[in-house]
């Protein structure tokens, strides 16, 4: 099919700059997501590359073509919308076929491509049906079939499950990339949901304020945030603050300001850490565990400040020391109760140590530790 | 935020002023650049397609010739004395006692003889006069349609359903009948005097409306009915939450609708108060209806439409002066409403899409203002339509109840019989016609590039098509005479008024009631997700395919509702179709005939109605498929 390079693009709107200056390779047949949270410009690229919006500088290229200022009508693109955008004055069969008879393709092959792909995102039988006869996720299953039966260069999602509900979500999930695997055409999806994003995947690029933080594999995004944003925005991490105490080869310690001592790791592998420099420990919640586990382990001790009992564990904030409590996960066959002074333990690896200097996101995490900003 | 008055405050405004100033300045640079036309060109061929582009360039044309240019000749004219600028027309204008109160006001506005109370208003000069005639027609018609509408919009009572259809007859609109049948039941030995005095001796006198006090009458007895309906629709447009939330904070009665319902629905009641301004200032009918009483002819639109002697062209030189102050009082009253217009969403902005509107259970005291007050402004309003129709089926009312012979169909036989009658009647539906097919081609393309391209002076195009709105009839018609007849380059072709009318009395149509087409069709694409067009632009379709083929079928309910509440108002058009029908009655529409059989006819009045009849049923015809087929929306029933 198609590779899609995306060089300098900049969109600005007024004074705001939606995104800028991004650069981005997605290889041919992948399914690349642009994850973020609302506002963080992964829409804006997402129709710059649809030919919605003209960006003022940079270039959208397909292949080895300039797409930049192609009319979005050329670009054989197929767009699923949030809002499915199902024309409410065509039957089910009419929607589907739009691009096709743009293509003056011969009726009985329209018939046959449009009965195959119902068949394939399984609606067969409903063609007769008009849009208001179609739940939310039939409804989503036509705007599907219809940017797939055009056969198009390039498949794109606008956050295309957030108006469905949660199991309907997951459902839905699978199916697109069971779909898209099954076509091999290249797929940018745009979403602000970190699950979708992860589960879906072969790539994600995380973004925030118009900018790219990271593009890596959902395991790598997870596992390896290479910056305090992504590190915040992936999974729900407590952050500790500290400065460097040593750094020797892949063991970095931090000292917070109430001398607790924590060993970690970084992900940042290009970067130096020496004595003093000012850093952020980042646990995931999931992380912490009550037992003592065999070797390289942190050991805080910490007082329950509260807790909720959410099924499979107890969703916990501990206090151990510092303004802030750290949030735990902890397994729900423990004993645990409010008040409890208990030792909370988390190995070396676990714990992920990046630097201050340099972060766009620091601020903001010292802010939130300083209590500036409401904590989410 | 530091005042104004202080040192740091007036730093803090002058340096926001002068920097926005430079930033203006720096980026009136852009237009000096080979770039930015490029670019602009670019964004134009992006944006649009061949068709929206042929449409746009249309409405500019159209708009421009019709519009713009006669409107300049007229303001031309008007500072001008034999091509040289001058200010003589004003300076004759407020020096004359008949425009301008140099010696005061005269006349006693309300006076007792004997058993006789005359209603009759000062008179103050032209300007002045038109100005409180239109305040007063404001002022009375804004209390009763807001009191209609918050009644209407928060209480459930028996009956509503068939008072709500029956408070929609006064938006009939009748020229000239409905002021003569106002004239008879209001009249010395009029209907309402004979029950209220002499039958029923509930009146201590008898109550006459003579003068302007009659035009205020006229007026604000159809006019309410335009302020209800904007702001009935503001009321239900309230997301009821924003009132519960109020009344969950401890507010509730009279307090609730004055701190939280009346300011959210202030755009919409404000809107339709400006409009009603705007009408009852260029409203010619009505003063034609009353123009023995000298004071109704002391009005600026009267004014004008004497000073142009349409078989020859004529035009008095104080003619445009006295149009460029009309045309000042009523788009003073456009600009408002722009600025309100703004902010209408803004009531609204929380989603949710359909709720269910708040409605009240009366209390039996509500009960008993809610039938009283409704039953008395219903009891008015009806008196009109049933008066054209006692007119209609009468040949003398003078000094009873219910005129003498009635009823009779003799009326109509007479009116028939007049081919020029059956020639105006046909005219009428031709020229509307057509002005609707035009306005339905050009008003869509219009509504759909001011709600969905971006470029640079979508502003203006969106001012351009709105503002026919506040445009008096009566000074396009003079702007018609002087561009058209003096212009040598039109003067021998078809848009010559005094060779033939009908070209330019069908661009009048289109010009002048192409605001309810346009804001129908504009509020019918806001509610349209613009996704569908993108969806199908993505798959493919061209520009043309989009406009044809997603959003035309997607707001054709909203482009149907407003192009038939066009084709009322052109049917009912005065000010134009008197001026341009005088010319050559074979091309006279039916609002000239109208007229004429009352200068010409002795049962002039009866004829007439049986005409404004004609207009009536029409129109029910028309907004009952507006209103119950179209389910149709406010937007195009007062075009804004």
């Amino acid at each position: 099919m198609v590779t899609i390079d995306l060089k300098e693009l900049t969109k600005r709107f007024g004074e705001v700059v939606a995104c800028d200056h991004i650069d981005l390779h997605i290889k041919d047949g992948e399914l690349f997501t642009l994850l973020g949270p609302s506002g963080c410009g992964k829409t804006t690229i997402l129709r710059c590359v649809a030919g919605f919006y003209t960006p003022e500088e940079g270039q959208v290229f397909f292949g080895e073509t300039d797409m930049t200022r192609v009319p979005p009508n050329n670009r054989n693109t197929g767009m699923v919308f949030q809002n499915y955008a199902i024309w409410p004055h065509m039957k089910v069969f009419d929607n589907v076929a739009f691009g096709l008879k743009i293509r003056k393709i011969p009726k009985n092959e329209i018939r046959k491509k449009v009965l195959s792909i119902l068949e394939l995102v399984r609606l067969g039988g409903m063609e007769t049906r008009t849009p208001f006869q179609l739940s939310g996720g039939q409804q989503q299953r036509v705007a599907l079939a219809r940017a797939l039966v055009i056969e198009p260069r390039v498949l794109l999602f606008d956050e295309p499950l957030s108006n469905l509900d949660a199991k309907l979500r997951v459902e839905m999930r699978h199916e697109i990339k069971r779909i898209q695997k099954e076509f091999g055409i290249t797929t940018i999806y745009v979403t602000h949901d970190q699950e979708e994003a992860l589960s879906i995947s072969d790539r994600i690029a995380v973004m925030e304020l118009g900018h790219i933080r990271q593009v890596d594999s959902p395991k790598d995004i997870y596992e390896e945030p290479q910056n305090l944003f992504v590190a915040d925005f992936i999974g729900s991490c407590t952050f500790l603050q500290g400065t460097i105490s040593s750094a020797n080869g892949k063991k970095i310690t931090l000292k917070t300001s109430w001398g607790l001592q924590l060993h970690g790791r970084t992900t940042r592998k290009d970067l130096t850490f020496s004595k003093g420099d000012e850093a952020f420990a980042a646990i995931r919640p999931e992380d912490f565990r009550v037992r003592e586990p065999k070797a390289h382990f942190n050991k805080l001790s910490s007082t329950i400040e509260s807790l909720v009992f959410t099924g499979r564990y107890y969703q916990v904030y501990a206090d151990v020391g510092g303004t802030h409590p750290v949030k735990a996960e902890l397994a729900a066959d423990a004993e645990i109760k409010v008040t409890d002074k208990r030792d909370l333990f988390v190995s070396y690896k676990d714990v992920i140590i990046l630097k201050a200097e340099g972060d766009p996101f620091a601020d903001r995490i010292r802010s939130l530790l300083e209590g500036k900003a409401e904590a989410d | 935020m530091a005042s104004i008055l202080s040192k740091e405050g007036f730093k803090l405004r002058f340096s926001g002023f002068t920097n926005r100033t430079r930033d203006w300045i720096l980026s009136g640079r852009k237009f000096f650049h080979f770039e930015y036309y490029k670019e602009l060109l670019y964004q134009f061929r992006s944006q649009m397609g061949v068709f929206s582009s042929i449409q746009l360039i249309a409405v500019i044309l159209v708009f421009i010739f019709f519009m713009i240019l006669p409107l300049l000749a007229v303001i031309g004219s008007a500072f001008t004395v034999n091509g040289v600028f001058s200010l003589v027309w004003f300076r004759i204008i407020f020096t004359d006692p008949r425009f301008w109160p140099v010696n005061g006001c005269t006349g006693i506005p309300i006076q007792i003889i004997g058993d006789y109370l005359y209603i009759r208003g000062v008179d103050c000069g032209a300007i002045i006069n038109s100005i409180y005639v239109g305040l007063s027609t404001t002022l009375i018609s804004t209390l009763i349609g807001v009191t209609l509408a918050f009644f209407m919009a928060r209480y459930d009572f028996h009956g509503k359903s068939i008072l709500r259809i029956l408070i929609l007859v006064p938006i009939l609109s009748t020229p000239f009948v409905s002021a003569i049948a106002i004239q008879k039941i209001f009249g010395e030995f009029g209907m309402l005097n004979l029950l209220f005095y002499d039958i029923l001796r509930i009146l201590p006198f008898r109550v006459i409306f003579e003068g302007l006090a009659a035009v205020i009458l006229v007026q604000s007895l159809h006019f309410f009915s335009l302020v209800y309906l904007s702001t009935y629709a503001a009321f239900l447009a309230i997301d009821p939450s924003l009132e519960e939330q109020g009344e969950n904070m401890g507010a509730k009665g009279f307090g609730l609708f004055r701190k939280i319902t009346l300011p959210l629905a202030l755009p919409g009641i404000e809107a339709g108060a400006i409009l009603t301004f705007i009408l009852s200032v260029e409203d010619l009918g009505t003063l034609i209806v009353f123009e023995s009483d000298p004071i109704v002819r002391r009005t600026i639109t009267y004014q004008v439409y004497s000073l142009i002697f349409a078989p020859t062209g004529t035009i008095n030189p104080i003619a445009p002066a006295l149009s460029v102050i009309l045309l000042l009082i009523a788009m003073i009253g456009f600009l408002l409403i722009r600025r309100y217009m703004s902010l209408r969403h803004y009531a609204m902005m929380s989603k949710g899409g359909t709720w269910n509107p708040r409605l009240n259970k009366p209390k039996w005291w509500q009960y008993i203002t809610i039938y009283g007050f409704i039953g008395v402004v219903l009891f008015f309003a009806l008196l009109t339509p049933l008066g054209i129709l006692l007119l209609a089926f009468s040949t003398e009312w003078g000094t009873t109840v219910i005129p003498v012979n009635f009823p009779t169909v003799i009326n109509f036989f007479q009116v028939f019989t007049d081919p020029l009658v059956l020639q105006s009647i046909f005219n009428s539906l031709f020229y509307s016609t057509v002005a609707i097919i035009l306005i339905v081609l050009l008003a869509t393309g219009a509504a759909y590039i001011v709600a969905r391209k971006n470029l640079p002076g979508i502003g203006g195009l969106d001012l351009l098509v709105t503002i026919p709105i506040a445009l008096p009839g009566i000074v396009i018609a003079m702007g018609y005479f002087l561009f058209f007849v003096r212009i040598p380059l039109f003067a021998s072709s078809i848009l010559n008024p005094l060779i033939t009318a009908m070209p330019l009395l069908i661009l009048a149509f289109t010009i002048r009631k192409f605001p309810f087409t346009v804001r129908s069709t504009f509020a019918g694409l806001q509610q349209t997700n613009v996704e569908y067009e993108e969806a199908a632009e993505n798959l493919g379709a061209s520009r043309a395919r989009v406009f044809a083929g997603i959003v035309i079928p997607l707001v054709a309910v909203s482009v149907l509702s407003g192009a038939m509440m066009s084709f009322v108002y052109c049917m009912s058009e005065v000010s134009v179709s008197l001026v341009l029908g005088g010319v050559n009655p074979d091309q006279a529409p039916l609002t000239w005939k109208m007229a004429d059989i009352l200068y010409q006819v002795a049962a002039g009045s009866h004829h007439a109605a049986v005409l404004g009849l004609l207009l009536m049923i029409i129109q029910i015809i028309i907004i009952t498929i507006v209103n119950v087929v179209l389910k149709s929306r406010t937007e195009s029933m007062v075009g804004l």
